[in-house]
């Protein structure tokens, strides 16, 4: 199984413990890119090697796949995820982080390989987004992918003091066709 | 040492899971009322969860109570009720009863407001999740909307009914409005002198040994 696609101006593969790490401190430090998820930005590269270690052994034990993108000139713009995977009930969630210039176009690039893979070779039925915001470019994203809104779950963190309500997206394996 | 209390209700009880319950669990399973279960025909399966209901308690990771219906000493079970997916830094827990056909609603009302009455003081969970499946009947929403849960999402094929077959959960959530537990560090909150009391009140050996007067 290829788990790794060089598209027109994209390199979308899978990450290199040893080699990855400062990049994606820098994708990660920055607190705005992962308001959606939410999640605390990365303050120390260290970490970026603590989460590169984590994805490899998600990865290894059929839990999780995580993807770094990179553009022409080998600078990573994103990171897309699929975790949570569940092999009986067919479904995994899709998560991604991305700088300011990564746009829809890009992400729909990048994204649809990935898409193909889950649908067609790992045979999954279900992908499922779950987001903070009710609103703004993530929303946007979702809808232009195809993804359907179905709900909220309530108070699923605790984020910065406050509760967060978490807006949850699903994509079918029927819905790509 | 006991995790699993046992709660009164009007004309029934939640007690904790016992070895002799198997036979009764078993007829519970054997028409599962979760759309894609298959009837359960071996007691072993059975049993085992009986003993794992246990440690699950234990390190908080769930907690199952048998629901029994009767008076005096004319108990019955006809229930089982669960609490799964326990995330206790995040308060929230998800529940689920299995019944037999003869369990009325009131008792399945009653046994959800005990569970998070009790989960909610004991263990300052203050998000209940129940997960209608697609399938199941549909009166049971009005059951939940009844224990004070609230519909909040429709997932699409989320749950598997067989090799090709998906169904429709209804995500159903109930929200406690006490306030939540201040995090602290270890022993912030305790009272310093909690032990000093029994460290050096007693006439014990250990004023012997320090060789008071």
């Amino acid at each position: 199984m290829n788990w790794n696609f060089s598209l027109d101006g994209w390199e979308v593969r899978l990450p290199v413990t040893d080699q990855d790490g400062d990049a994606l401190f820098e994708l990660m430090s920055s607190g705005h890119r992962l308001e959606h998820i939410p999640k605390q930005p990365l303050v120390a590269s260290v970490q970026a090697l603590d989460e590169l270690r984590r994805m490899n052994m998600r990865f290894q034990a059929h839990q999780a796949a995580f993807w770094l993108v990179f553009d022409v000139d080998q600078s990573l713009r994103a990171m897309i995820s699929l975790e949570e995977i569940n092999w009986i009930q067919s479904t995994a969630r899709l998560q991604w982080i991305a700088d300011e210039t990564f746009d829809l176009e890009a992400l729909k690039a990048c994204l649809w390989p990935i898409q193909k893979l889950i649908f067609e070779e790992l045979e999954l039925n279900r992908l499922e987004v779950r987001l903070k915001a009710t609103d703004g470019q993530a929303v946007e994203e979702l809808t232009a992918l195809g993804f359907q809104h179905e709900g909220y779950l309530p108070a699923q963190i605790e984020f910065e003091g406050l509760s967060v309500d978490l807006q949850i997206w699903s994509l079918l394996a029927t819905d790509i066709g | 040492m006991k995790f699993t209390p046992e709660l009164a209700l009007t004309g029934a009880w939640l007690r904790p899971l016992e070895a002799d319950d198997a036979e009764a669990l078993l007829a519970i399973y054997r028409a599962p009322e979760i759309p894609g279960q298959k009837p359960a025909n071996d007691i072993q399966p059975i049993q085992r969860m009986i003993e794992l209901s246990v440690q699950m308690a234990a390190t908080q990771r769930g907690m199952m109570w048998a629901l029994e219906v009767g008076e005096s000493d004319n108990y019955r079970i006809l229930g089982l009720v669960s609490a799964y997916d326990w995330q206790p830094s995040l308060l929230r827990i998800v529940l689920r009863i299995d019944g037999l056909e003869e369990l009325e609603d009131a008792f399945r009302i009653s046994a959800l407001k005990a569970v998070m009455d009790f989960m909610a003081q004991k263990y300052h969970l203050r998000n209940f999740a129940y997960q209608w499946i697609d399938g199941q009947r549909v009166d049971l929403q009005q059951v939940l909307r009844d224990a004070g849960f609230v519909n909040t999402a429709r997932l699409l094929q989320a749950w598997r009914i067989s090799e090709d077959g998906f169904a429709d959960v209804l995500q159903f959530h109930c929200l406690r409005g006490e306030a939540k537990p201040i995090p602290g560090r270890l022993g912030e909150q305790d009272n310093p002198g909690q032990n000093l009391e029994h460290s050096f009140t007693s006439t014990d050996s250990n004023s012997e040994q320090r060789g008071d007067a």
